[in-house]
Order: structure tokens, then sequence, then C-alpha cells
């Protein structure tokens, strides 16, 4: 028996052909020199770009505030008055500025970025182009969770709506990994059929509560953050929510070797060195937080999930290195958009932010599968 | 030059027994061609070959040591799979970045591609003749041209070891040719499931031949490929003479046996 040699090293049959690679003066193949500086630049760009928006964004609405007064009322918020570029606002605008329009861009932004990169992972991890976390029905279990505990009183007083959410994002969840085989199941189209089961199921448990136990008022409420909304933004919810998903984003960046190597199935991911099975679970459990922390704060927001990471890919390519990241800020600068819409395009009125991603993201369904039947 | 080897492999899906204790012994280096008809245990043998199940009973052997006892990364490191049919999540894939899956193995975690990566990439790319297409989505490829691609990731990962299930279904006559005559050159232990015994007589060292999940028989194609053979595993008649060229067995079917 041979001696024992695990090692990258071992010179075999391909291997023979790779001193041509090292051959001085020869010009590298054109992939590396074209993709590096776009796997820096894309980013780079859509961080601008995202620091731009959320500034822009804060400026919409009825009172009349410059660039400089966010950028001076901001940094005057974090002990940063010194560099503050004009001067303090009156105490109504400041207030109006930071205790509502800022946290409610910046909850904008990190919903946005959760969704995101949820349905990318979510894509890549059923191996199914239309997985998105509200049609996979996590939304709508959230919805439940909520009303559970305003109307039911379920944890005598001690969870929060937020808190309530976020156990029924996990358990309806939990519900649709179950009923796919511990999210075994390959097909797309089971895996969306069983999405839109454990949706209805969700929906039409919270109607039930809503119906027995609520007043007129408490449905009128429910209704608007069932639709999808930020305007209950304030700073608690967008600091838990922010930290949450931030962690998240990052967390998932280990995984991005799995995601690739889920391209081919299962049995292909594991012949190239990837635990799959424990993969999967860590990459569901993380989307998992990440969404029920997105829905707890903004109620159920569809559609972006699903939008956002397929126009990502034709920016950055398929594989997760590129995707993940430029998905993640892309992310955030369409909802922060998309609610600045909402909120001052029909002004005074205001529409849920849901029901204008679903207009835009309905129609994005069909395009996607239209592709994915092609 | 690593060795695999398997000892005694018994595998069952609901009490269904796939492999009956099936012995392989692989000269390193050679190229091994697994024979039998539809359903007879030879994907599931090299799934077990691959780490990619653990056996009910018996063991593999990667240089001795029991596959069990490696890590996933370390059996990638050595042994690549080309699977049957390799469906893509996302058809957006150029063939360049399929090839690139290969490094994965290679690649810390976080790991972005080495400096070493496009090279060894663009040589796998010439080996399997995919160079011109490399910057072709997954889905405007032809079976065959997707075929070749897989053939070109499995050499990315630089494996001691490689296990092919049918790779040359969807390839036209030429290219079963030239994939057969490519993994010979390789110098790497080959471990192939063929359906065509004309191609395993001319380009395998070594063929074992299962049926109901049992080894019927192993050795050279000349001495195991006999009438006799295939009367009992196939139930075809067949005439079995030699190519006057390279004096391999030829095969010809006279039709099958019904009894």
């Amino acid at each position: 028996m041979p001696s024992a040699h695990l090692s990258d090293q071992t010179p075999i049959g391909p291997a023979s052909r790779r001193p041509d690679r090292v051959r001085p003066g020869q010009p590298r193949p054109t992939p590396s020199r074209r993709s590096l500086p776009r796997t820096l630049l894309l980013p780079a760009g859509a961080a601008g770009v995202l620091v731009l928006s959320l500034i822009l964004a804060t400026l919409f609405g009825t009172a009349n505030i410059g660039p400089a007064d966010v950028v001076a009322t901001v940094l005057r918020h974090v002990g940063l008055g010194a560099l503050a570029p004009s001067p303090a606002l009156p105490p109504l605008l400041d207030a109006l500025v930071w205790e509502s329009r800022v946290p409610r861009v910046l909850l904008a932004a990190v919903v946005g970025m959760a969704l995101t990169v949820s349905g990318a992972i979510l894509q890549s991890v059923t191996r199914n182009p239309l997985a998105d976390p509200y049609l996979l029905g996590v939304s709508s279990g959230a919805g439940t969770g909520a009303v559970a505990v305003l109307l039911l009183g379920i944890g005598g007083g001690t969870l929060s709506l937020s808190a309530g959410a976020f156990l029924g994002a996990l358990v309806s969840f939990g519900s649709l990994l179950l009923l796919t085989g511990g999210g075994r199941t390959s097909s797309a189209a089971r895996v969306v059929l069983t999405g839109v089961l454990v949706s209805q199921f969700f929906s039409a448990l919270t109607s039930v509560i809503l119906l027995v136990d609520g007043d007129a008022n408490s449905t009128r409420g429910f209704t608007f953050w069932l639709l999808g909304s930020l305007s209950g933004a304030r700073w608690p919810s967008v600091l838990v929510a922010g930290s949450i998903i931030l962690v998240g984003v990052l967390a998932v960046m280990y995984f991005v070797p799995a995601l690739d190597a889920f391209t081919f199935g299962w049995d292909s991911a594991a012949a190239l060195g990837i635990s799959v099975t424990s993969a999967r679970i860590w990459l569901m459990v993380i989307t998992a937080v990440m969404t029920a922390a997105a829905v707890a704060a903004s109620g159920a927001i569809g559609f972006v999930g699903l939008l956002v990471p397929h126009i990502v890919r034709i920016l950055a390519g398929p594989l997760h290195r590129g995707l993940l990241p430029l998905s993640a800020l892309v992310g955030a600068i369409f909802l922060v958009w998309v609610d600045t819409f909402a909120r001052s395009a029909f002004a005074p009125n205001e529409v849920p932010v849901g029901v204008i991603t679903a207009l835009l993201g309905a129609p994005a369904f069909a395009l996607v599968l239209r592709r994915v039947r092609g | 030059m690593g060795a695999i080897s398997a000892e005694a492999l018994t595998w069952s899906v609901h009490r269904n027994r796939l492999l009956h204790g099936v012995d392989l012994d692989v000269t390193p280096g050679s190229v091994v061609g697994l024979l039998g008809p539809n359903g007879s245990g030879k994907t599931t043998l090299l799934r077990l070959l691959a780490g990619l199940r653990t056996p009910e009973s018996g063991r593999v052997l990667l240089d001795g040591r029991d596959l069990t006892a490696l890590s996933r990364g370390a059996i990638a490191r050595r042994v690549a799979v080309m699977e049957q049919d390799s469906a893509a999540t996302t058809g957006d894939l150029t063939v360049r970045q399929v090839v690139e899956l290969g490094r994965i193995p290679h690649r810390g975690r976080f790991g972005g591609p080495s400096a070493e990566d496009p090279g060894i990439i663009s040589a796998a790319l010439s080996r399997v003749d995919l160079m011109h297409r490399s910057d072709a989505a997954w889905s405007t490829l032809s079976g065959g041209e997707k075929q070749r691609a897989q053939l070109a990731r499995a050499l990315a990962q630089e494996p001691t070891e490689i296990l092919l299930d049918e790779p040359t279904n969807h390839l036209d006559i030429r290219h079963q040719i030239d994939l057969l005559e490519l993994l010979q050159t390789l110098g790497i232990t080959c471990v192939i499931a063929l359906h065509d015994l004309n191609l395993a007589a001319r380009y395998c060292d070594h063929v074992v031949v299962i049926n109901g999940g049992k080894s019927m028989a192993a050795g050279p194609p000349d001495r195991v490929l006999t009438q006799e053979l295939l009367r009992t595993v196939y139930g075809v008649d067949a005439l079995i003479d030699r190519d006057p060229k390279t004096g391999t067995p030829r095969i010809t079917f006279r039709g099958s046996i019904r009894e």
C-alpha cells in the first residue's frame, strides 16, 4: 500500500500542465484581469449610492430641509456636532429628522438588505430561483405571531408585537422545512406550493384571531402592518433589527463556497468537500432569523427577495462572493427609494410599501418563471 | 500515487439491498470500467466510493485509510466525481465559472480565487476542448458540452481518483472516444460506469461486472468479457472476436435470449 498523502501538492494528471500558468511574460487569462476590479468597483459604487440615498431620502416630506441640515442633525446626535456643516435646526424640525425620518430610512435600508440577502440564499439553498421569504410564508407566520401576542395575550404581556412576529416567522419557517422534508426537496414547484400552503394557513389563522378578538381599530392598524409598512420605524426597532441583520449578513459570507457548490445539487456539493447538511441548516436558520427580524419591524414586505437578487445577478454574476455583498447594498437602496415613493407620492396619504413592492414584484415573478421554463 | 479500494460494501434503500458485499481493488493510475445492466448498482457503488453515502457494512479505503475517518474537504482534494445528469439551479453560470467550482475544495472559508486558479481552470478547459466556449452561459450548452464542462470541473479539482457515472451519455462517438482517450492519458485512477462494452474493452485496463448488486467478475477485459458472461448478466447472445489492429475484444450482438 502506498504511503498516505492527502496533501494539496500531490503531483497528478492535470497538474502536469500546471507549469504553464506561471510562464513569465504570458498574459493572464482575461477573466482574472476583468473581474477583479469589477468585484471591488461594484460594491464600492453601490455603497456610495447607498449613503447618498440615505441622505436624499431623508429630505422627502412636507417640511423644507436641505441635505446639509440632515448631515448636521445626524452628526449632532451622534456627538460629532463640531463637524456639523450648518447651524442647528429648530427643535420641532430636529425631532422630525432625528426621531422620524432618519430611523425610517435606516430601517428601510436594513429591511431591504435582510429580505434581499435572504432571497438570494433561499434561492441557492432550495435550488429554486423563485424562492423569496414572503412567498414561502415566513411573513404571514410573523403576522399570526404578532396578532396572537396583541389580541390573545399570549406570553402574558412579556412579549412585544415584535417578539411575537419573530416567533411566528420561525414557526412558519420550521413548518415549511418539515413539509419539504427538511428542505431536502429540490423540486422548485413543490417548494413554492408548500410556501403557498404555509402562507395561506397562517393568513387564515390571523383572520380568525382578528375576527374573533379584534375591534375595528385594531383590525385596521393590523391590516396596514400586514401589508408591509415602515411607518412605525423608531430607534429601538431600528437598532434591534439592524444589529441582527448586519450580523446575519456577515455570517452568511462564511458560507459562500457552499452556496456556489449547491448549483449542481447536494451530491455534487458534497463531492466538492461541503458538509451539505450542516451548511444548509445554518443557512436556513440565519435566513429565518434575519427575515423574522425584518418582518417584526416592518410587516410583510413581499417580492424584494425575489426581484433584487435577479437584477443583481445580471450585474455581478451568479457566484455568491460577488452576488451577496452587492445584493445587500442594492436591496437596501431599493427599499429606501420604494419606501420614499410610498410615503411621498400620494401625500398626504401613505401607501403601504408592501403594496408597491408587490406591484413591481409580481410582474418580475412572471418574468423569472418564464426564464425558468425556457 | 494514491490508491482506492473497497471491501465487502453493502448498501440498501428501504430494505431493498442494492449492493451485496462488493469488493474493489484498483491498481493506482489505471482505468477501471464498472459494467452491468441498468439498476445493477453501478451508481450506488460510485457514490459509496466517493464517500457521498456511508456503507451499511464494509468500507472504502483511500491509501489504506477508512473514508469515514477523513473530512469531506480532505476527500474532495483527492477524489473528484462526475455525475450522470447535472441540472444547474440557474443557467446563468458561464462554463469558466462552472469549472471554477472545482477549485472550492482547495480554498479556505471566505476564500476567493487564488493566483493559481485561473491557470488551472484554463488548463482544464483546454483539456476538454472547451476553451472557445469558456464565456458561454451554461443554459446555452449542448448535452455533450455540458458533459465536457463537468469533466473539466472534475479536473480542476486536481484529483488523484476520478469517478465517472456514464460519462459518455449525450456525447457523439468522436467525443466519447476523445473522453476515454483523455482519461487514459491523465495517469490518475479512473473508475467509470459504462454501458458500451466495446468502449470498455478498448479503453479500460480492468473491468468489474456487477449484476443485482453483486460483483460477477473482475479482471482485464479480454478475460472477463466472455460469451457466457454476456449471456448470464445481460441476457444477450454475442460474438466475441479480436480487433485485428488493437487486439482488444470486439463484441457483436446477435440478439437477446428469451428463456
